[in-house]
């Protein structure tokens, strides 16, 4: 206090007495420190399933971007200090673009400092095959700002140099202190964040935009329960995939099989749309308007998100807040114009 | 310099709440969101307890939570100590003194919260709030300057004790 000056002190005096006056209602630490510590659980749990042991360093060093100083190494109890990876250290380029194929200890330890920073680019095996491709393009679209057509998944030395920066961080566009996503449309990216740090970037594949029509077989009615009889339906959509901001509401786990393909693993956030495992995720925004991600992290990744959880998806022109309902809701599907109308189907066994 | 979890949360929890309730405006949510910062402290409090301000972190993190909250709850307004204020026999808060803090923009509550109730230095507070040194500083003069107009009736410096 001896540095505020007359007015302000007296302005302290009276908020102080004001706040005297509160009933602060009471808490019990041990509850607090029961959440704590299972929070601790929760967290150590998904980071398990990332796979290598290395990213558990490399995770507890990004924990510190929650601190308000500046950066020191974060050393947590919880991991001894000697697990802590040499991909740390600056690492020269290796002389070759790395790409689909390549393979070696280079290859491996681009994958551990993938796994470090939060990406998943499959086990660091020194094999530079599909998913650590999908990896790669995450990785250019969330650190180096390359939209998904400019995206090469190749490592060149500016690549490299950029993933080795060791005061390289993910920072989140909304600060939430909960776990909250974010979907970047643009760069085919998603990013879970715990309190702020990433937990898992992910390349997608969003809807297309386009315009589709076709002929579905369907036996669920819109609330998921069975119908008397499958219809076959000639139907239209529009593939995409709204910007806003949404709420993880439901999740199903499996596959599940929709009219539109098998989803895995499924957490819905805006109507239909769910965050789920395909088989199928290639550079391009493919979907019917779901967002896509490789089968491998849709085994755990309803390991990482709460229903509840805010989930803030990017179109590429304007934020998620500025959206308006209409714009957030995304395209049901419609009965083809051209079509003779829905057929009920006979009885599949005669 | 570190502290234990236990002793940390003696000294602060009640403080840092009374300081969160005045900046938003809501006791209840308040208590909520220190609450849910304090178990993230002790969640990672080998990392945070190592800080050179630990409360400022709680501090932060409470505030961002209950402003996740306010956006979940799009439609209910900050209920302004309203429920608190009125029914406290015991002397209650003073009105106006709430009045004029609402009327403030939401950074300099903050600034004058973690400056002037919680005794903070010019650097942990801008730690805590995400800003520069300089930031708090001038808006902690602007808010000083408003309150001290809107709060002059209640300068009675030489009142019965």
């Amino acid at each position: 206090m001896n540095d505020l000056d007359p007015t302000a002190a007296r302005i302290a005096t009276l908020l102080d007495e004001q706040a005297s006056h509160f009933e602060v209602r009471g808490a019990s630490l041990d509850r607090v420190k029961r959440r704590g510590r299972q929070r601790r659980q929760r967290r150590l749990a998904s980071v398990g399933v990332l796979g290598a042991a290395a990213s558990v360093g490399g995770l507890a060093l990004l924990v510190d971007r929650g601190g308000p100083s500046t950066a020191r190494p974060a050393v947590d109890s919880t991991t001894p200090s000697s697990q802590a990876p040499d991909t740390t250290a600056p690492i020269g380029f290796p002389g070759a673009v790395l790409e689909k194929g390549s393979t070696g200890d280079a290859v491996r330890r681009l994958q551990d400092r993938l796994h470090q920073l939060g990406f998943d680019p499959g086990p660091s095996d020194g094999a530079f095959g599909a998913q650590t491709e999908q990896a790669v393009w995450a990785f250019e679209g969330v650190v180096l700002g390359r939209a998904w057509a400019e995206q090469t998944g190749t490592v060149d030395a500016g690549a490299w140099g950029a993933l080795f920066d060791t005061g390289l961080v993910v920072e989140p566009r909304r600060e939430v202190a909960g776990g909250h996503t974010e979907i970047y449309l643009d760069t085919q990216a998603l990013i879970v964040f715990d309190a702020g740090r990433p937990v898992l970037i992910s390349h997608i594949s969003s809807g297309s935009g386009e315009q589709w029509c076709e002929t579905q077989i369907v036996d669920e009615d819109a609330y998921g329960d069975p119908l008397p009889q499958p219809e076959q339906r000639d139907v239209c959509g529009v593939a995409n995939t709204p910007g806003g901001v949404f709420m993880f509401y439901r999740h199903r786990t499996g596959d599940v099989a929709t009219p539109l393909g098998g989803m895995h693993n499924p957490v819905f956030f805006n109507y239909t749309i769910a965050v789920a495992g395909t088989l199928v995720v290639p550079k391009e925004p493919v979907s019917h308007g779901g967002v896509r991600i490789p089968m491998a992290i849709a085994e755990y990744f309803p390991t990482l998100v709460d229903e509840g959880d805010l989930v803030y998806v990017w179109d590429g022109g304007k934020e998620p807040e500025e959206q308006t309902r209409e714009e957030m809701t995304p395209t049901f599907t419609y009965p083809d114009p051209a079509a003779t109308g829905s057929t009920v189907l006979p009885p599949s066994s005669g | 310099m570190r502290v234990e979890f236990d002793e940390f949360w003696e000294g602060e929890r009640s403080r840092i709440v009374r300081a969160l309730a005045l900046s938003i405006g809501d006791a209840d949510l308040a208590a909520d969101a220190v609450d849910e910062a304090m178990a993230r402290a002790y969640e990672r409090w080998s990392t945070v307890g190592g800080l050179d301000h630990p409360a400022g972190w709680v501090y932060r993190v409470a505030l961002n939570w209950t402003r996740s909250i306010h956006r979940r709850r799009r439609r209910v307004p900050p209920t302004w100590l309203a429920s608190n204020v009125a029914g406290t026999d015991r002397s209650p808060m003073e009105p106006t003194v709430l009045a004029a803090l609402r009327e403030l923009p939401a950074a300099q509550r903050d600034v004058v919260v973690c400056r002037l109730l919680l005794e903070w230095s010019e650097s942990d507070t801008a730690d805590a709030l995400r800003t520069r040194p300089g930031t708090v500083k001038s808006r902690l003069s602007r808010a000083v300057e408003t309150l001290a107009v809107q709060l002059a009736h209640l300068d009675h410096t030489e009142s019965p004790t």
